[in-house]
């Protein structure tokens, strides 16, 4: 029903690099669209004159170069990522006009193979949240159908892509951030094995299972940049080096002898029976592609939920600790006590979301109740990640299950209920929990036209496994290349 | 999946102002009920956590078996040290300036 | 009622690394406000630590000099509270695993009385900014040059049992870290801070007292006098009927006493958890054993030394050990000289006698341990006099030149040939017929008139051994003649 298709990062290098079109012309293209679309609140910032600046510069370099695969690509950056250019605001109040003296480590990878930053993209403040409802700079809406959000809490992100306003976009993974907005705005999303990318200058949220990863309209598109931002960085510690090739190159044979795991824990209640059934769907053509489904137990699935809001919201108490007014940030006006300038900077910088969580994470913590949340919750999630290992050592090779319970949601509809919110991430927080790749793809619609997405799910640092069964799967579909009817239908502001 | 049948007060309003306290946050009275029973909310959903036995399990901080990720003991020159200036809100020539800090160590 | 004191220390000793503990922003002290900063050290979003791997060499090292045991699997604990000077809102320290536990220290209380006081843990964490408070502008300003600075604590069993075994453990643990050269245990420059945990009981007593934790002694100068200022007004309140409420006091170095803090301190809820920032840090044995087989020397094995194999005085030996570059000195000056006593004089005497009047220290000495240690053997040799060397010492210290070129440019020698000597004795006795009868008739006293007289002819370059075999020897000829 949709005339156009998305193009994909990998057509638009391939345009670019035969010149059909030049950097400039393609930023200005979606500088227009993000002008356009600026009802969707996907963006935070937008710095038009660098980003042309930019472009010309990579449209004036020389011959082709291997190193620099990304040439003249304008990226939209998830505002959580800091810049040395612009500003950083984690859509925030307290960060409203933060300018950080340094460039993340993976963006300025990208920065290196020549793609350039065209804006940064609208969140969840500080990335809680799953609906991008709650960013002080107003929610974002979801390209498929603006009444409903786009998850969150890369919801700008998904909203970029999905509206054709950047080629490609980066997230930032904590319990579902980068694959539940993925899906429900129809496109590919990665959340790669933790430690694969670098978080030096990734604003943390929970330092244990934060993961950045590209958002891109289709697998491949996510392989090349995923690839190009992965790697040790002597700037982060938890960064792991370990062996990274072509993953845009799918493996060959890659469904030989690849068993699927699919685990009876995730059909629960309260799963949108259209979702499950795209999802199936999608299996079954997996199956014809060569692989075979075999049912799999992930027997403490249950327990994730609340593993991972107690781990989360503690990490998250103390990554916001230095949020404090001294050193940088919004400092509230006319106080006269040091007690004051703590309380007021604070209450009057974070919205009630973070307030909730840093409450929730203070008390887990504190004196008295550690054992029974935050030692209960990191022993709980030990018994998670042994779960996958069980299943991958004895059972498949990799798992499928739906992204999100259901498609997009209504506006406003989960708001008031914040554990109904949480439960919206109940398939994205074991992969987190674990700390393995995972994978969300377009799979389907449901019957509002809302896009459905599935999970895959692998072993730590098996992210080319993933993203080449995924390559495969969309050289046989073409749910990811659907544009929402927005497009089609002339629909600009 | 919520089981609120035997839901209990876990935070009253009192904690839930304490623990603002402590995290330093200034919340109104309206808020402190409202954040006492979201905070319950959660944390009776978390008490199945309880269900499972543990006793035997060690307790999960670092996802990867990583260890031993050193620097060497190498000044790296900053060249950028205004532009980190440039965002405290209240100077006084270099230093950082803030209300009185009352009785500490003069350390 | 008699009252036994009871104190245990919590020192914290500022490693001297050239870098800070998470980053590569300099550590050094004395830096213009600020200037030592990185987004790091400012907790700028984004900014991740990565430990400094000298910090934990540094650990290991001390752990061995004060007998712990290593523990192999360490995590780095965030601690959480609010203040200006700690950037990120938590200090990453260590919470139930220290690094090093179950230590002791040999601490000595005038060169013979030997006490052992427990190590409980070392941990390594890293230090605060500074804060400068203006009560005028009723402001308070930052500096965090020192925040990341690493340090060590180390926690003391409650072993101590007065003031002077607290400055005594200090300087025993400040002379180790120096040793070691992980710190140059500057308490001025802040490189050694200490806070006691002092309380009294009744003597025989095994519970203890009420403590309270007294903060803020900066200096050696005040150890012993913040001690006994605590020291004293618990046993009056004690002596009174009355109790020690448990509390932090700082100390106060211009009035010399401690007074409670006033702000009512939250009761601290720290809200420790593992840093999930930096990976866990194993130490493997053969770790441990590779910083065991390059630590140097400790001052108590080297002071058994002189005192057993050298016959130094345990007075001289713990003179010399004080610092490891006076016992450096020492050592390569009997390598020369091979008298380990004059060696040992000349230093302490002489050497720290021109050093002290200069206020300088032994590294900016003028003579080198090489060139005393030849002075040293030119007078065992019997090449010059005592007196003769002290001069030449004198000059030396004063000009910088070697003492043999001094020797050599003033013709300094002894005259200790007996052809050369012996005609001089001889005329002397010649030219004093009246007292040399006298010392015949019984005044032997007078033998020391001849010497003195020898001395003078030769303007005192004779040789004393030798003029007084000469002397003798002329003496009975002559009586016998």
């Amino acid at each position: 029903m949709t005339e156009s298709q998305q193009p994909t990062l990998t057509d638009t290098i391939e345009r670019l690099s035969r010149k059909k079109i030049s950097s400039v012309e393609l930023t200005h293209g979606y500088l227009q669209a993000i002008r356009d679309h600026s009802e969707l609140g996907a963006f935070i910032s937008v710095d038009e004159d660098k980003a042309l600046e930019a472009a010309a510069l990579a449209d004036k370099a020389g011959p082709p170069d291997e190193n620099q695969p990304l040439r003249g690509i304008p990226i939209a950056v998830k505002d959580l990522f800091v810049t040395a250019s612009g500003t950083t605001t984690c859509a925030s109040q307290f960060l409203k006009g933060y300018e950080s003296p340094f460039t993340a480590t993976s963006v300025q990878k990208l920065y290196d193979a020549g793609a350039f930053c065209i804006g940064k993209t609208n969140l969840d403040e500080f990335a809680m949240g799953s609906s991008n409802e709650n960013s002080s700079f107003g929610p974002v809406k979801n390209p498929w159908d603006t009444t409903r959000v786009p998850g969150g809490s890369s919801g700008g992100s998904a909203a970029a892509v999905a509206a054709q306003l950047a080629p490609v976009a980066l997230g930032t993974d904590t319990g579902g951030s980068i694959r539940q907005p993925a899906a429900m705005c129809g496109i590919s999303g990665l959340k790669p094995t933790y430690g694969r990318i670098s978080r030096y200058g990734m604003i943390a949220f929970a330092s244990s299972l934060d993961q950045a990863g590209p958002m891109a309209v289709s697998a491949k598109d996510c392989a090349l940049v995923a690839r190009i931002m992965a790697g040790a960085d002597r700037l982060d510690a938890t960064s792991v080096d370990k062996p990274i090739t072509r993953w845009e190159e799918p493996i060959p044979n890659v469904f030989e002898g690849l068993r699927i795991g699919v685990p009876k824990q995730y059909l629960i209640d309260g799963v949108d029976p259209e979702v499950l059934s795209a999802v199936d769907q999608a299996i079954s053509q997996l199956e014809k592609l060569g692989a075979t489904r075999v049912e799999i137990s992930l027997p403490h699935t249950e327990f994730a939920v609340a593993c991972y809001y107690v781990i989360a919201a503690a990490e998250a108490s103390s990554n916001l600790a230095r949020f404090d007014g001294i050193r940088f940030g919004a400092r509230a006006q006319e106080i006269s006590t040091l007690t004051e300038l703590y309380e007021r900077s604070r209450t009057e910088g974070f919205g009630s979301e973070v307030k909730r969580r840093i409450l929730l994470g203070t008390y887990v913590l504190s004196s008295g109740y550690y054992d029974a949340y935050y030692l209960k919750a990191q022993k709980v999630r030990t018994l998670i990640q042994r779960d996958f290992q069980d299943a991958f050592e004895h059972e498949c090779d990799l798992i499928a299950c739906p992204t999100a319970p259901t498609t997009a949601f209504p506006l406003g509809e989960k708001t008031a209920d914040p554990l109904q919110m949480y439960l919206a991430d109940v398939f994205t927080i074991p992969g987190s929990l674990a700390g393995i790749p995972v994978l969300s793809v377009p799979c389907g619609f449901d019957g509002n036209h809302l896009p459905v997405g599935i999970q895959l799910i692998g072993q730590a640092w098996d992210e080319h496994r993933l993203l080449s069964v995924a390559q495969r799967y969309q050289e046989e579909t073409t749910w990811h290349l659907q544009a929402p009817p927005l497009l089609s239908h002339g629909g600009k502001a | 999946m919520n089981d609120n049948t035997n839901a209990q007060r876990l935070v009253d309003i009192a904690e839930i102002k304490r623990i603002a306290r402590l995290a330093r946050l200034d919340i109104s009275e309206t808020d402190a009920e409202r954040f006492s029973s979201d905070v319950n909310g959660i944390l009776n959903y978390i008490r199945k956590l309880q269900e499972l036995d543990t006793e035997t399990i060690s307790p999960l901080s670092h996802v990867h078996g990583s260890h031993n990720v050193f620097r060497r003991d190498e000044q790296e020159d900053y060249d950028k040290r205004e532009k980190i200036l440039l965002n405290v809100p209240e100077r006084s020539g270099n230093f950082i300036k803030v209300p009185l800090i009352i009785d500490q160590e003069s350390n | 009622m008699e009252f036994e004191t009871v104190i245990g220390l919590e020192v914290h000793i500022q490693l001297s690394t050239k870098t800070k503990i998470f980053s590569g922003a300099s550590a050094a002290f004395g830096a213009d406000p600020n200037e030592n900063i990185d987004p790091l050290t400012f907790g700028l979003p984004g900014t991740l630590p990565v430990l400094n791997r000298q910090v934990a060499v540094s650990a290991i090292k001390l752990g061995l000099a004060l007998n712990c045991e290593i523990r192999r699997f360490n995590q780095f604990a965030r601690k959480h509270y609010f203040y200006p000077d700690l950037p990120k809102g938590y200090q990453i320290s260590q919470y139930e695993e220290p690094i090093c536990e179950h230590g002791r220290l040999v601490i000595r209380l005038d060169d013979e009385i030997e006490r052992v006081v427990g190590i409980t843990r070392i941990h390594m964490e890293e230090d605060a900014g500074k804060n400068i408070h203006d009560a005028r502008t009723k402001s308070s300003l930052i500096d965090l040059n020192r925040a990341g600075v690493p340090l060590l604590e180390v926690v003391s069993e409650p072993d101590i049992r007065s003031a002077a075994e607290a400055a005594s453990y200090l300087k025993t643990l400040r002379q180790i870290a120096r040793y070691l050269e992980i710190s140059d245990g500057n308490m001025e420059e802040g490189s050694l801070r200490c806070d006691a945990n002092i309380s009294l009981r009744p003597t025989g007593q095994l519970k203890f007292g009420t403590r309270t934790e007294v903060k803020n002694i900066n200096s050696f100068k005040f150890v012993e006098r913040a001690l006994n200022y605590e020291i004293a007004r618990q046993l009056s309140i004690l002596k009174g009927g009355g109790q020690v409420i448990q509390e932090t006091r700082l100390f106060d170095s211009t009035s010399g006493t401690t007074h409670p803090m006033r702000s009512k301190e939250e009761s601290a809820d720290y809200r420790y958890f593992p840093d999930p920032d930096l990976p866990p840090l194993i130490v493997e044995e053969s770790w441990v054993e590779k910083v065991r087989s390059k630590m140097p020397k400790l001052p108590e094995e080297l002071r058994q030394m002189l005192i057993e194999d050298l016959g130094l005085t345990p007075y001289d030996a713990s003179v010399l050990t004080a610092e490891k570059e006076n016992v450096d000195f020492f050592l390569e000056c009997y390598q020369v000289s091979k008298n380990a006593k004059a060696a040992s004089n000349w230093i302490t005497s002489e050497l720290f006698g021109l050093l002290n009047k200069d206020e300088r220290g032994i590294a900016d000495s003028p003579i080198s341990a090489r060139n005393l240690g030849e002075l040293l053997t030119r007078i065992d040799g019997g090449e010059i006099s005592g007196k003769m060397a002290k001069e030449v010492f004198e000059e030396a210290f004063k000009t910088g030149q070697s003492p043999s070129d001094i020797i050599q440019a003033k013709g300094l020698k002894q005259i200790s040939d007996e052809s050369e000597l012996l005609p001089i004795i001889e005329q002397i006795l010649e030219t004093s017929p009246n007292q040399l009868a006298e010392y015949f008739s019984g005044k032997e006293k007078l033998r020391d008139y001849f010497v003195g007289q020898v001395m003078k002819a030769t303007k005192g370059s004779a040789d004393p051994k030798k003029l007084n075999l000469l002397l003798d020897k002329e003496l009975g000829r002559r009586k016998d003649g």
